[in-house]
């Protein structure tokens, strides 16, 4: 039997390239502070206050300090390190961290060095891995037929510390950058981006209070809103499916800023999906039209939560949504629902033509603002179909917007001048009125 | 969208008249054995004339009545036309409106457009059958031409200007364009072809429904069905090639199983069944009153046709439409 086997593990090179590519080098930070949010709601659900992650970028590399509980030294042994997580391996609730990954492909991805050093309770341990001396290290075994073979060793060694850091929590380094991520790291664009990245995909742990510094700066949450007011309502339903408890609001948000419309998905609160304008959240898909800048206003909300995090339909990367999950395809029929409400009343704004503009605008400034944590909050009276009241609008002033047409011609300016003393009008748009009437009135066309 | 403002009276169309009493007919018998017509509502595009309004409120016993109004009538007029005070006009387009009615109660829904068909047609199948309850009864007539010139978004594709351009039916790959995956995966070279559109059209529907009902279920667990029973085509005399669908929404418990409508020639029994054609013959009172007291005589209906008094296939036409068909004749007051 043996000599009809053939070999198929991966190489480690191979397996370290393979799971560092499809991650940003953002979505790889945010990775590691997923573990210190995930640290620190264990200890309190309710509030983040008392918790900080500091964060140091530079091209000498990267440091990230919390003071959110760290990890045991047993949990290090048995799967922080592993690849995957083991069937067996405990629940951490509420959290985000389902494959196992997160950890040592942003690590990986940065440098060719990392120190994780973490302190829980009496425990005070650290690993260093070189990752070019890891991805050499072999160990011998005896095959069936009892011969010695030299395999990968994908261990990794972990040391004690006899010292005691001043609060429970976890210290990551990087050191020997790889060249792309040296040269990101001494950018200042990218830092903008980081920190946009954070305040976005992380702002309800902000808002419950955690403290996010990136090189020294305090990081403001920064999350959409939606707007309300005693006339108006969002959409609104909530329910559970499979395990996952599901939320979606949705309903107007500012004009003015075509990025920010869209569907938020919220998996454990970690936002995994962000504006999104796509087929993934119904957009184009099975009549519902496309995204379009008449949609600028629209803002949905889906919130999913789920004590077993492998029950949220999370990729590896956080960042998207598993869209062929049951979960998912449970949920989106009522996200479908609220968009088709919302959005045909977006449709009746763009019949006031002109006045559009003006008309949502007066919304954005006169409507009162939910933030995140109010939008997640929200909880009406009316749930689902007739919860969306969306503000007055004049339909008969719409109707008979639409049944005019806008005509419009280049003319000499010389000449329009003579036509419109002529004509005794005084505006260029009148001019056109009249020049129009005149044309339907010699051709005779009043009456077809 | 709606009926038109500017085409004369709506309610002496005869094919479209003809249409409605067979509606009337079948869902006399629908309701009375499936609920009450005061439990349920009619939504409909009344226009000015508000004939199916008038119809139903009066023969079906439905008070609670919603007329969409997409045109730009005053409402002055729309009120002083208005027969009874039951029905509540909404102004807006049908994907306006819909949205913010209850559907939650059952429902007779004739979405009756004028224009051809489009992509919010589709949207508002999706708002009606994600919510309405078993028992509902959902109608949609459209101008069945699936033609380039009736869509300006494929202007830039082809020669728009020439009128043989315009006229051409859509190619399946423009189909696709203008409705993406609305489209079913694998559809005839001839598909939009004035033979075929009707039946694209039905498949196309038939598709749409199905899925909003298998995401309805998948999102709230209700189990229902849809059971199709007007698949008809029309012509009236040099007007638009119409195209009607339309059925019953059911469950376990509400449902066609002990209503008896097989007899009506005009319900389809089988979704494969051919589409039934309205055509309503040009006859004079008096050759109709003649064919009504003759026909079903063979000797006598051969007689009138070798007379060349009616020929036969007006005679077959009319046999079919003969009970829904009008009778109009002119009174002076």
């Amino acid at each position: 039997m043996a000599n009809n086997t053939i070999d198929g593990n991966p190489t480690k090179k191979f397996f370290i390239e393979m799971i560092t590519r499809d991650i940003s080098i953002e979505d790889a930070i945010i990775d590691l502070l997923d573990n210190s949010i995930d640290g620190a709601t264990q200890i309190n659900k309710e509030s983040l206050e008392n918790f900080y992650v500091n964060i140091k970028i530079d091209e000498n590399g990267l440091l990230i300090e919390d003071n959110c509980g760290g990890f045991s030294l047993l949990r290090a042994q048995k799967y922080a390190f592993r690849f995957g997580r083991p069937e067996k391996a405990p629940t951490i609730e509420n959290s985000v961290g389902r494959f196992g990954i997160g950890m040592k492909r942003a690590l990986f991805k940065m440098g060719k060095k990392f120190t994780v050093e973490s302190q829980k309770e009496n425990e005070h341990f650290c690993v260093n891995v070189n990752v070019d001396d890891w991805c050499q290290k072999e160990k011998t075994i005896q095959d069936s037929d009892g011969k010695s073979i030299k395999v990968d060793d994908w261990s990794f060694e972990y040391e004690t510390i006899n010292s005691t850091l001043s609060e429970d929590g976890t210290i990551i380094k990087v050191e020997e950058l790889n060249d792309d991520v040296r040269i990101l790291f001494g950018n200042d664009g990218f830092l903008s981006r980081l920190s946009s990245c954070i305040t976005k995909m992380l702002c309800f742990s902000i808002v419950k209070g955690l403290k996010i510094k990136l090189n020294g700066e305090l990081l403001e949450e920064n999350s959409p809103e939606l707007l309300i007011s005693q006339e108006s309502k969002p959409y609104f339903i909530k329910g559970t499916v499979d395990d996952v408890n599901y939320k979606i609001v949705a309903g107007l948000g500012k004009t003015g800023e075509p990025k920010l419309s869209g569907w938020y998905v919220f998996c454990n609160n970690r936002l995994v999906l962000e504006g999104d304008q796509s087929y993934l959240t119904g957009w184009g898909v099975n009549s519902i039209p496309k995204w379009h800048i008449d949609f600028v206003m629209f803002r949905g909300f889906v919130f999913l939560d789920s004590i077993e995090t492998s029950k949220l339909p999370l990729t590896t990367t956080k960042k998207g949504l598993d869209a062929s999950s049951t979960v998912y395809r449970k949920v989106l029929p009522h996200m479908r629902n609220g968009m088709i409400k919302v959005t045909s009343f977006l449709k009746s704004i763009t019949g006031l033509k002109e006045e559009a503009k003006d008309y949502r605008r007066m919304i954005t400034d006169t409507y009162d603002k939910m933030n995140i944590e109010e939008i997640r909050l929200y909880s009406p009276e009316i749930v689902g179909e007739m919860s969306f009241t969306p503000p007055t609008l004049d339909m008969n002033k719409i109707a008979e917007k639409r049944n005019n047409v806008r005509v419009a011609y280049d003319v000499n300016k010389k000449t329009a001048e003579v036509a419109k003393r002529n004509a005794e009008v005084s505006s260029y748009k009148d001019l056109g009125i009249t020049t129009f009437n005149y044309y339907i009135r010699m051709e005779d066309l009043d009456n077809e | 969208m709606n009926k038109s403002a500017t085409t004369i009276n709506y309610e002496i169309r005869p094919c479209k008249f003809v249409e409605r009493r067979m509606f009337l007919a079948s869902l006399s018998r629908i309701l009375g054995a499936v609920k009450q017509g005061k439990n349920y509502q009619y939504i409909g595009f009344g226009g000015c004339s508000f004939t199916d309004f008038k119809l139903f409120h009066r023969e079906l016993q439905i008070d609670k009545m919603i007329s969409i109004e997409g045109d730009d009538y005053s409402n002055s007029k729309l009120d002083y036309n208005k027969p009874f005070n039951c029905i509540d006009i909404r102004r807006g387009q049908s994907y306006e409106v819909l949205p913010k009615l209850d559907l939650s109660i059952p429902s007779i829904i004739w979405l009756d457009y004028d224009g051809v068909l489009r992509n919010y047609m589709f949207t508002d199948i999706e708002t009606i059958f994600y919510t309405v309850p078993a028992g509902s009864i959902f109608i949609l007539s459209c101008n069945r031409e699936l033609k380039r010139g009736n869509y300006a978004e494929l202007d830039d594709t082809y020669d728009s200007k020439k009128n043989t351009e315009r006229n051409q039916p859509l190619t399946p790959k423009e189909l696709k364009a203008v409705f993406n995956d609305l489209v079913p995966f694998k559809i005839d070279k001839d598909a939009c072809s004035s033979e075929k559109s009707f039946d694209t059209i039905k498949t196309m529907l038939d598709k749409k429904i199905n899925c909003v009902l298998k995401d309805r279920f998948q999102s709230k667990g209700d189990v229902l069905n849809f059971e199709l029973l007007y698949n008809i085509k029309y012509q009236e005399k040099g007007g638009a090639k119409m195209y009607t669908y339309g059925g019953f929404i059911y469950n376990e418990t509400t449902n066609l199983k002990s209503v008896y409508i097989n007899d009506f020639d005009f319900i389809t029994k089988n979704n494969n069944d051919p589409v039934y054609t309205i055509d309503v013959p040009v006859l004079t009172h008096k050759e109709a009153l003649l064919l009504n007291q003759y026909m079903f005589n063979e000797e006598r209906e051969k007689i009138i046709i070798e007379k060349k008094i009616v020929s036969e296939k007006d005679l077959i036409n009319y046999k079919k439409i003969y009970k829904y068909c009008p009778s109009f004749h002119d009174v002076r007051f």
